[in-house]
Formats: structure tokens, C-alpha cells, sequence
């Protein structure tokens, strides 16, 4: 009788198991996905933001399983005004997603629990949230403010990357006053976002382009896709096969929606390719399935309603130049974005290098001569002497730290401000910039930030030189002796 | 029963009170007097005393695997020869059925392995027998054998106008033995570079490569280099020395037949530039040297991409046709697969300048390398089908012999030789301590500076509080169980802090292993026992070594002067462990060291493990007393003359 009842307990013990440790938390069957819906009547309300643009009034978060019918979704955004941009987390217990609660409040970032219990509200950004992300130990990241849509020349803060422990710790990852967001995780732990490069010259102009920076806001690095200026970046994910995809859009419009190019993690810098060669309707969001495949939402140029379609869900693999059938549409709703219900793997965690106790942080450049520019006669340009710091301390105003020798072999290091975008002039021995970087990376406290060149090739490893910088003294560099050197920004 | 207690009580209390009274008044005194030191915390008596090598992780019996190392294709195809050096066996593969078929036993670790044209005779080196053995196939039996240099790890043969030839590396005596085959005997020992470990035949077959594992020895701040040494078999002489800049840890050697190629992979490092990120090959890259046979001139190729690193390339082959090249990269699980023909289109386009920067260049390789063939662990040594139609990967710590189809790339199946060992400990501590899985974009693993737990003879320039300001010599793993503190700082404890959180900050940066991984692998570390370069068989002291053991343990000096405490050799270097595992200043406080006292270093096998002192500063044993003693804080040794230091070293090389 007792070997019955404790054979009894095991299986339900074990049943219990590995109802907690497989899969997902709620039992959803396999290939259930979340998928962003709007109204496809009209908004009555104008948009303020690029939310509001991207999710009217009344779009939602719904869950679908399959055979997925319009009748059966579940809605996982109840009692929002609006919502969208979800993710997974990555155990699937949960789901994130931007929302807002009515017209007139901010976007923020809700959790879901696949369990149950409704939206809870993660985030109290002013101005608002976007862009969720999971860090591999669970925190969030996100962008804030929200942009608003406006004139043009009316001055707005840009957007940064924060990130909240599960605890209500927040802090700011990136700084500066370039638009930082779009962001998603990479296999190696760093957060892969979308900003602008500053321009390398006087005659260049700045373009969208994808970045990196450590789950702490170190080592902020350009990744790839140095678009032309009239182009607009946005909503980077990664896919199985090695590749980093975007939507491509023009700059002046409000919805990211377009095309799609990606570029090789091999090489990101020179493998810019387009996604989908014969597709012709506007993609409005492309996602990995877990099997290789995308989920790509996009219009459905085949529906009956040709002259404006409504954006459908498409299942499609990663090599196909075409999309084919809707795998799901709602006549009375836009498909958005989809992500596919399932558990995925952890990007790779790090330890902050950051030491918050201190106020500054070290740079030191290998070689400030080396550079891909050359002169207007094709000849390389001649070697700088000195390099001046700046320091972007407010949007638009630029401050010049100081002046630091450059080595007989190039090298300069500095000790500078923490989490103030710096920029730097290379100087001839008159004074003359030769190269200029406009004010965009950082330090973070603490963080001992490295750079082999000014404008170097991409992608290159250092060569195994004890630099000369790193004999003398440091300089420290500081915004007491800063002076004002511009006031406009590129 | 409560007087018997109360009794108890002021007895303990007494003998506590006696304990510090001691403490303050002697064992205090003691220790300062001993270590000439003015502050000692965290000491007890156990740090000096009572220290005993017996229950250390390497002194303990372990579980043996059949790891594969060497591997030879029969003439015809249908055999492989897989040596097992941790069993002291060769085995005997059918590579149709991939069924092992014999096994041999071979003493002294049978680690590399080479068959004559017929295919009739089967050479093994026995790394720790010092001897190349010969095998008859027909019986699987040893017919004969000789003795060659110290650590004998790979051998080839070639045909010569002066009969056939076999060259051997011997990577811990770091020469090279060339022998005739009939008679067999050794011919010559010409020095190699430093460690020598993989040998290979000119595609003429009049040149033969060794490719040499560490640098050479040099200054600490000179860029380093590595050695690809070319000998005449005919003369039994070294004809050149290749330079690879700033490249170590080849292990590899292979000649492209349709090309003057010779083709060895290496570890690109940056030894010299401050170690603030690992992001852009910072520590280290993979990557391919092509020398030129004809001319001798190098070119190095990366084998890693912008974003993804394979780390620790070992083994090469290339296919008869020349038109390709599979590199094993043994923390990265992979073979990589070169398409030469591309190769050689792209430096036939590139310019001088270019092609010398290449190896910086990480967005490079996809033009050349068009796969990477997954494996299981530590894929390390690589042999072809003579049609070049097989291709034969040995998993070394998987305890198997991966087959793959050349030409499709597609995994055949598998030789299995073993289980994988997962039940022991310090095998599934070495995978850890062999996999870049651990390490940001997979740059490295912990191989990629201790090979086999050694060194890499390099002095490191680690992330301090500033940048810069802290070039480091790298320690052996070799016999550190039981040495703790660790870092030359002192400043771990244990090694599972020294390889947990600050490894992953400092140098992995990622996060830590996780805890189990991180157990297994100190186990793995703590098993690994000192290296012996020298030895005697009787275990007894020559002359030299018992009067440099009398000159380690004197008190006085040959003129009749006390020796003080803190200055004599044995204070520091208290055996058995040859340390008291205490810091001390020696007097080697550089320009920008914040401490002037470093962790004494054990000196078990000390004499394999240059450059000395924390920051490398000393090639030899000799310097450091010789440039860098002149105050005599690193033990009186001043009043030795030439002699008296030559049998100090001769002692210390016995440890």
C-alpha cells in the first residue's frame, strides 16, 4: 500500500517537475506566439509620439495559439489604451511590452505572467519607455524618453538606455545627446542598439548606424550599418544563421516600416545585403522563429483590399526571397510584430568593470596616426603632435577638456570625466586639426577605455606594442578647466 | 560533574591564555624575525609549517583516459594509428567500420606518430620516456627503440638521398633529434626554439619544419616571437629560423603540396598592450602562418571572424590536391576549412603592406575560410586519408576520433575509444579549462596561456587601477596545489576565487563559471603535478647539486658570515613546496608597481618556468641574481663566485 501511495506521489512529483522545468509556464502548445495587433480603422487620435504612431489607440498584445483563428486570441495588454513592442523572457514565463495606460498617459513597460494576474507596470520613466530587453540575469533594459512628434527644430531630450533590476534599480547605460534605442540582446551579452554617427568630416554627413555597449555602458562601439543619412534604422534582431537584420525606412517617416537589410556578424562592416530580394510590400517587422524560420509582418499585397492592405503575419525561411501566404490575418486588425511562445538561450552575462566610486575614467589611444583617411591628394595625412579632448557637457554645448601630447608613436592617454560624451581633435604641430571625432563615446566610472586609432579601419585587432603613453604620466583632464569650443553639435 | 566542567573550563582558558601569550611574546616575534617582515596578517604557524605534499590534488593517484593524440593514416586508407598516451597504449582503427581493432602497449606516453612509406613500420614518440619507439604494423608490437631528447612529441619521416630520415621535436629539452631509420639512430640534436611541437616535410622533401610552441626567450618589453625551425634531414642541421611575430602556441605543421607552403597555426597575442578589453582581439587571436619554403618569408592570416573567436588552433592537414586546409581549434570546437585557392587569390591581390597587416584584419577570414566543421571537445590532432577523401579528428578530451567526409564536410561518425570520463573530475575540469566558450566572443580559454597548465612564457600587461602599470609575469599551473595565496600580489586566497569572479572580470570578461564547472576545474588545476625537466635516475644529487643544495640551505657564507634569516634561500623557499607562502620584498619593485613585496613563488620544477620574477624580467635562472640581486634582497649571493651560483642553479633544477 505505501510502496503504491509513494509510487503515486513520485509521479506526480515528477509530473510537477516537469510541468515547472520544460517549456512554458502556462501550457501553451507549441508554436503559440505573441503578436501585436492594431485597429485597422483609422486612429481618431493624433499621435504625439512614435508610439502612438506605432501602436495606435487600441492595439494590444494578444496571445495566439495555433491553428491560429482571429476569434481565439487571448489578450495579454487588458485594460491598456495601447500597447506593443513585446518579448519573451527567456525561461517563456513572461511576457514585456511597451503600453499605456490611457490616452493621456506615458508609454511604459508592462510585464506580463503567463500565469496570470494581468499587466503589471514595470517602468515610471518621464516621458516614457520603450524598447524592452532582457539582460541574461533577468534585468530590463529599455529606452526613455519616448520621442515626440513634432516640428523638426523643436528641441525634445534624446533618448538613452537605461537599465532596472528586478528591484527598481535604475540606472543609465548610454549618454549624450544622439537618440539611443531600438535595442536587442546579442549572443555575447552586449546590447545592440540603434543611434547616429557622427560625421568623420566636415565634408561627411551623419547616418544612422547600429552600436554596442556592455550590459554596465562600457565599451560603446560601432557595430555596423553606416546608412546614408536620408535613411532611418530600426528594430535590429539577430538570427540563428549569423546575421544581424534591420528594417529600412526613410527618414522621415514615423513608422519603421520598409524594407529589410542585414549584415553579417563576421563581418558587419562589408556584407550589408538585402533580406528579401523580390519582396515589394512594406515590412513592418521581421522576427527569428525558433527553428530558423522568420516571422515577418508585413502587407498583404495578395489580400482583397490591394489599395491599402492590411500588414499580416508571414512565416517564411531565412534564405527565401519571397514571403508567399499569410500564415495569419485579421480582417479587422493589422498584424504588427509576432514573436514566436518559447524558451530561448541566455545571452553570455558579464561582470561590470565599472568601479562607481570614482568619477572618471582612463582613455588611451595606440595610435592617433592611424586612421583610413587620407588627404585630398590621396596621400596619408601628416602625423598629429597633440590631441585636444571635448567634452559634450549638455546637448549642443561642446567643452575642450584640454590638450594631451601624442607620443612618438602615436599613443595618447587621458584621465576624463565619467559618462560625458567625449570627442577628439587630432592637432598638427600648428595647431591645425587634422581628424576630428565629434562628441559621442564615454567612459563609464572607473572603466579604462581603449581605441586603436582615430577613424581606424574596421574591425581590426591591435598590433603588440608596448605603447609609449603608458610610460608617462596621465594627464587628468577634468570640465573645471574645460572652455567652450561650440555650441552647436553635428 | 559541574566542578569536573568548571575544571575544564580554566583549563581551556589557560591554555588559551598561554596560546596568546605565546602568540604575542614568541610565534609573533618568530615569524617577523623569520620573515624580516613588519606586518604579518592572516599568518599561522600552518602557512610555514607542517606543509606536506602527499595530500596534494597532483600527488594523489587519478583516473587515465583514453584521450586521443597523434594520428596516422595507413598508406592504403584503411587504418588509423591513434596514440593514447594517457593509457601508455597505441591503437589500431579500421576506418571503414570505425571499430578499433588492437591495442599496443607503449611506455613513456606514445604521443606522436608517423608511418614509413610502406607503411610496414609505425614510429611513436613517448613524451615521458624520452625514446622514439618503433611499432611493426603487421604485429602492432615494439621492435625497437631509441633514445631522443626530453618529451619527444611529434616525429616525421622522409625519404633522402642519405637514406631515410626521422625528425623528432622534443618540446622539454627544446631541441630537435634527426635520425636515421636504418640503423636506427640519432643522428644529431640540433636546438630548436622554445618547446618544439609538431614536425612536418617540405612538399620537395628536402626541408623539414618543426613549429616551436612558446617564444623565445627575450626581454619582457621586446615584441615576442616564436620559431618555425627548418632542418636539412640530409645534414642533420638547422638551415634557417623563421621568425612569427608576436605568434605562439603553434602546434601544429603541415606542407601544402601543390604550393612552397608550409602552413602552422598560431596564437596571435598582444601581450604588450594593456589588457582593458578582450572586444577587437585585444588579448589574442587565431590565425595561420604561410611560410614560404622557397624563400622563407611569412605571412600570417587570420583564422577568427569580427565578432567570433576559435580558439587555441592546433592541429592542420591539408587535403593532396593543396586545394585546402582544415585547421583544428581546440577551444573552439571547430575544424575550420581554408579554401587555398582563395588564399592565394587574395595575396596575389594584395600588396606588401596589405598582406603584412592582414593578421589584424578580423573581417578577413570569410574570404578564404568557407566552413567550420563542428566537433565535440578539444579537437587537437588531424591526419588525412592519403586521397585526401577522410578526414580524421581526434576529440581529445571526448575520447574519440571524429571521420568526416572531405569533400562534403559531413561528419561520417565516430571512432570511439572511451566514455569521456565525465564521472572523474579533473577530466570534466580540464574541458573547462580547455573551452572559449567561458570567454567573451570565445577568444580563449585558460589553455591559451597555460598550455598543458604550463606557461607561455609572456609577461602580461593586466587591467590595474590605472592603465598600464602592471606588466605580469605569467605563472605556471604546474604544482600550485597547496600554494596559495595566488596572483603575485598575494592577494587570493584560493584558486577558486584566483579562476572565479576575477578571472571573468579581469580576463574572461563575461560572467563566472558556473559553481560546478569552477570545482572541477581546480580539481583539474590542483591535479596537475610540477613539471621535471631534470632528474637523476638513482635519486641521488650529483656533486654539483649537493653542493648547491648546501649553498640553498646555508646559514653562513663561505667566508664565515652569518646568513640573516629573512635572506637565506630556504626561508622563502621552505621545502617541500619550496615556498612559505608568504610576500616579500626581493628588491625587484619596478617603476610602476604600487607594492614592493610579491608572493613567493614555489620553485618546484622551477627551471621550466622562465622568464623569473613578477614581471619577467629575468630569462634565466642566472639573472636573477646576476642583474637583479645586486642588494642582495633576493638572498645573500653576493659572495658566490661563478662556480657556487652554477651549482645553486644545478640544485634548484632538480626540484
Amino acid at each position: 500500500m505505501n510502496t503504491a501511495i509513494h509510487f503515486q506521489i513520485s509521479i506526480v512529483a515528477a509530473g510537477l517537475v516537469l510541468l515547472i522545468g520544460t517549456g512554458c509556464h502556462r501550457s501553451v502548445p507549441p508554436g503559440a506566439l505573441v503578436l501585436t495587433q492594431s485597429p485597422a480603422a483609422a486612429s481618431a487620435t493624433p499621435a504625439s509620439d512614435i508610439l502612438d504612431s506605432l501602436y495606435p489607440s487600441g492595439s494590444r498584445v494578444v496571445l495566439l495559439e495555433a491553428p491560429f483563428d482571429p476569434k481565439r486570441a487571448q489578450v495579454l495588454s487588458e485594460g491598456l489604451a495601447a500597447a506593443g513592442d513585446p518579448i519573451v523572457s527567456y525561461d517563456c514565463r513572461r511576457v514585456f511590452f511597451a503600453g499605456k495606460a490611457g490616452a493621456a498617459c506615458e508609454w511604459q513597460i508592462y510585464q506580463e505572467d503567463l500565469a496570470g494576474g494581468g499587466p503589471q507596470m514595470l517602468t515610471s520613466m518621464p516621458g516614457g519607455a520603450m524598447n524592452p530587453a532582457l539582460l541574461p540575469n533577468g534585468n530590463l533594459v529599455f529606452a526613455s524618453p519616448v520621442p515626440k512628434i513634432g516640428p523638426a527644430n523643436c528641441p525634445q531630450p534624446p533618448s538613452s538606455l537605461y537599465v532596472q533590476s528586478p528591484g527598481g534599480h535604475l540606472s543609465q547605460l548610454t549618454f549624450g545627446s544622439r537618440s539611443m534605442a531600438d535595442l536587442t540582446m546579442l549572443s555575447d551579452g552586449r546590447i545592440l542598439f540603434v543611434s547616429t554617427r557622427p560625421p568623420e568630416s566636415s565634408n561627411s554627413a551623419s547616418g544612422p548606424a547600429l552600436f554596442t555597449i556592455n550590459n554596465d555602458g562600457t565599451e560603446i562601439s560601432a557595430f555596423a550599418g553606416q546608412q546614408d543619412p536620408g535613411l532611418r534604422i530600426g528594430r535590429p534582431r539577430v538570427l540563428a544563421d549569423g546575421r544581424v537584420i534591420y528594417l529600412v525606412s526613410k527618414r522621415d517617416s514615423h513608422l519603421p516600416a520598409g524594407a529589410v537589410e542585414s549584415v553579417r556578424i563576421a563581418r558587419p562592416f562589408l556584407s550589408r545585403a538585402p533580406l528579401f530580394a523580390n519582396v515589394t510590400a512594406r515590412i513592418r517587422s521581421v522576427q527569428p522563429a525558433g527553428n530558423g524560420d522568420l516571422l515577418v509582418c508585413a502587407e498583404n499585397v495578395l489580400s482583397a483590399q490591394a489599395s491599402s492592405p492590411l500588414l499580416a503575419l508571414f512565416r517564411v525561411s531565412s534564405t527565401a526571397t519571397s514571403l508567399g501566404a499569410a500564415l495569419f490575418t485579421d480582417p479587422a486588425w493589422n498584424s504588427c510584430e509576432a514573436v514566436e511562445l518559447s524558451a530561448h538561450s541566455r545571452p553570455m552575462g558579464r561582470i561590470s568593470s565599472t568601479d562607481l566610486t570614482k568619477q572618471t575614467g582612463h582613455i588611451l589611444c595606440l595610435d592617433a596616426n592611424y586612421t583610413r583617411d587620407v588627404s585630398d591628394q590621396g596621400a596619408a595625412t601628416p602625423a598629429s603632435t597633440r590631441v585636444r579632448v571635448l567634452a559634450e557637457t549638455s546637448p549642443g554645448n561642446v567643452r575642450a577638456l584640454g590638450e594631451v601630447p601624442v607620443q612618438a608613436d602615436g599613443s595618447f592617454m587621458a584621465e576624463v570625466p565619467a559618462s560625458l560624451p567625449l570627442g577628439f581633435e587630432a592637432l598638427d604641430e600648428n595647431g591645425r586639426v587634422l581628424r576630428r571625432e565629434a562628441p559621442m563615446p564615454w567612459v563609464r566610472p572607473g572603466e579604462n577605455r581603449v581605441c586603436i586609432g582615430c577613424h581606424e579601419p574596421r574591425n581590426r585587432s591591435p598590433h603588440n606594442r608596448r605603447p609609449l603613453a603608458v610610460s608617462v604620466p596621465v594627464p587628468r583632464l577634468s570640465l573645471t578647466d574645460a572652455k567652450l569650443v561650440q555650441r552647436k553639435t553635428d | 560533574m559541574k566542578k569536573c566542567a568548571l575544571v575544564m573550563l580554566l583549563a581551556l582558558a589557560g591554555f588559551a591564555g598561554v596560546a596568546l601569550w605565546l602568540k604575542q611574546n614568541y610565534w609573533t616575534d618568530h615569524m617577523l624575525r623569520m620573515s624580516g617582515q613588519k606586518t604579518l596578517a592572516n599568518v599561522t604557524c600552518f602557512t610555514c609549517h607542517l606543509v606536506s605534499t602527499a595530500r596534494l590534488g597532483w600527488a594523489q593517484p587519478r583516473p587515465h583516459h583514453d584521450a586521443p593524440a597523434g594520428l596516422a593514416v595507413s598508406p592504403d586508407g584503411k587504418t588509423l594509428y591513434i596514440a593514447l598516451d594517457d593509457r601508455d597504449e597505441v591503437a589500431e582503427a579500421d576506418t571503414v567500420s570505425r571499430q578499433v581493432l588492437r591495442r599496443a602497449k607503449v611506455a613513456g606516453r606514445p604521443f606522436g606518430l608517423a608511418l614509413d612509406t610502406a607503411g610496414k613500420n609505425l614510429f611513436v614518440t613517448c613524451r615521458d620516456g624520452g625514446r622514439l619507439a618503433v611499432l611493426d604494423t603487421q604485429s602492432l608490437r615494439e621492435t625497437r627503440s631509441v633514445p631522443v631528447g626530453m618529451g619527444p612529441v611529434a616525429v616525421a619521416f622522409c625519404r633522402t638521398t642519405a637514406g631515410d630520415r626521422l625528425v623528432v621535436a622534443n618540446c622539454m629539452s627544446d631541441d630537435i633529434s634527426v635520425l636515421s631509420v636504418s640503423p636506427l639512430q640519432e643522428l644529431s640534436r640540433p636546438r630548436a626554439g622554445r618547446e618544439p611541437f609538431a614536425v612536418a616535410v617540405a612538399p620537395d622533401g628536402r626541408r623539414v619544419f618543426v613549429a616551436n610552441r612558446m617564444v623565445r626567450l627575450a626581454s619582457v618589453k621586446n615584441i615576442p616571437a616564436s620559431e618555425v625551425t627548418e632542418i636539412d634531414p640530409v645534414t642533420a642541421r638547422v638551415v634557417r629560423r623563421e621568425s612569427l611575430e608576436s605568434a605562439h602556441l603553434s602546434e601544429g605543421v603541415c606542407a601544402v603540396p601543390s604550393r612552397s607552403w608550409m602552413l602552422t597555426p598560431l596564437v596571435k597575442v598582444r601581450n604588450l598592450v594593456p589588457i582593458v578589453q578582450v572586444a577587437n582581439g585585444w588579448v589574442m587571436s587565431s590565425g595561420l602562418a604561410i611560410t614560404d619554403v622557397k624563400t622563407g618569408g611569412v605571412i600570417q592570416m587570420p583564422l577568427d571572424e569580427a565578432n567570433d573567436y576559435f580558439a587555441d588552433p592546433s592541429g592542420v592537414a591539408v587535403d593532396p590536391s593543396g586545394k585546402r586546409a582544415f585547421v583544428a581549434s581546440g577551444g573552439g570546437d571547430v575544424v575550420t576549412v581554408v579554401d587555398l585557392e582563395r588564399l592565394a587569390a587574395w595575396l596575389e591581390k594584395a600588396d606588401t603592406t596589405t598582406r603584412q597587416e592582414a593578421i589584424y584584419d578580423l573581417s578577413l577570414s570569410p574570404e578564404y575560410v568557407t566552413a567550420r566543421i563542428p566537433t565535440k571537445r578539444n579537437p587537437r590532432q588531424l591526419a588525412l586519408s592519403p586521397d585526401g577523401g577522410t578526414l580524421f579528428v581526434a576529440e581529445r578530451l571526448q575520447d574519440s576520433v571524429l571521420v568526416v567526409n572531405a569533400k562534403s564536410l559531413a561528419a561520417q561518425g565516430r571512432i570511439v575509444l572511451g566514455d569521456g570520463g565525465l564521472n572523474d573530475p579533473i577530466r570534466r575540469g580540464e574541458r573547462v579549462f580547455t573551452a572559449a566558450a567561458y570567454t567573451f566572443q570565445h577568444e580563449f580559454s585558460c589553455r591559451s596561456c597555460h598550455p598543458d597548465g604550463h606557461v607561455d612564457g609572456l609577461s602580461y600587461d593586466f587591467d590595474g587601477a590605472g592603465i598600464g602599470d602592471n606588466l605580469l609575469d605569467n605563472r605556471s599551473l604546474l604544482g600550485v596545489a597547496g600554494t596559495e595565496p595566488f596572483k603575485w600580489n598575494g592577494k587570493n586566497p584560493s584558486l577558486e576565487v584566483q579562476c572565479g569572479p576575477r578571472f571573468a572580470k579581469v580576463l574572461m570578461r563575461t560572467e563566472s563559471f558556473p559553481q560546478k564547472e569552477l570545482l572541477d576545474l581546480t580539481t583539474f588545476i590542483k591535479s596537475l603535478p610540477p613539471p621535471r625537466i631534470a632528474g637523476n635516475a638513482d635519486g641521488k644529487l650529483t656533486p654539483t647539486q649537493e653542493r648547491g643544495k648546501e649553498i640553498f640551505f646555508a646559514t653562513m657564507t663561505t667566508t664565515g658570515k652569518e646568513i640573516p634569516h629573512e635572506r637565506r634561500c630556504s626561508t622563502c623557499h621552505r621545502p617541500p613546496l619550496y615556498t612559505v607562502r608568504l610576500p616579500f620584498n626581493v628588491g625587484t619593485k619596478g617603476q610602476f608597481d604600487t607594492i614592493e613585496a610579491f608572493d613567493t613563488p614555489h620553485l618546484l620544477g622551477v627551471a621550466d618556468t622562465a622568464p623569473y620574477l613578477h614581471d619577467g624580467r629575468a630569462q634565466s635562472l642566472e639573472e636573477i641574481w646576476t642583474l637583479y640581486n645586486t642588494n642582495d634582497l633576493h638572498g645573500v649571493t653576493s659572495y658566490m663566485n661563478k662556480i657556487q651560483l652554477n651549482d645553486l642553479i644545478e640544485f634548484l633544477k632538480i626540484l
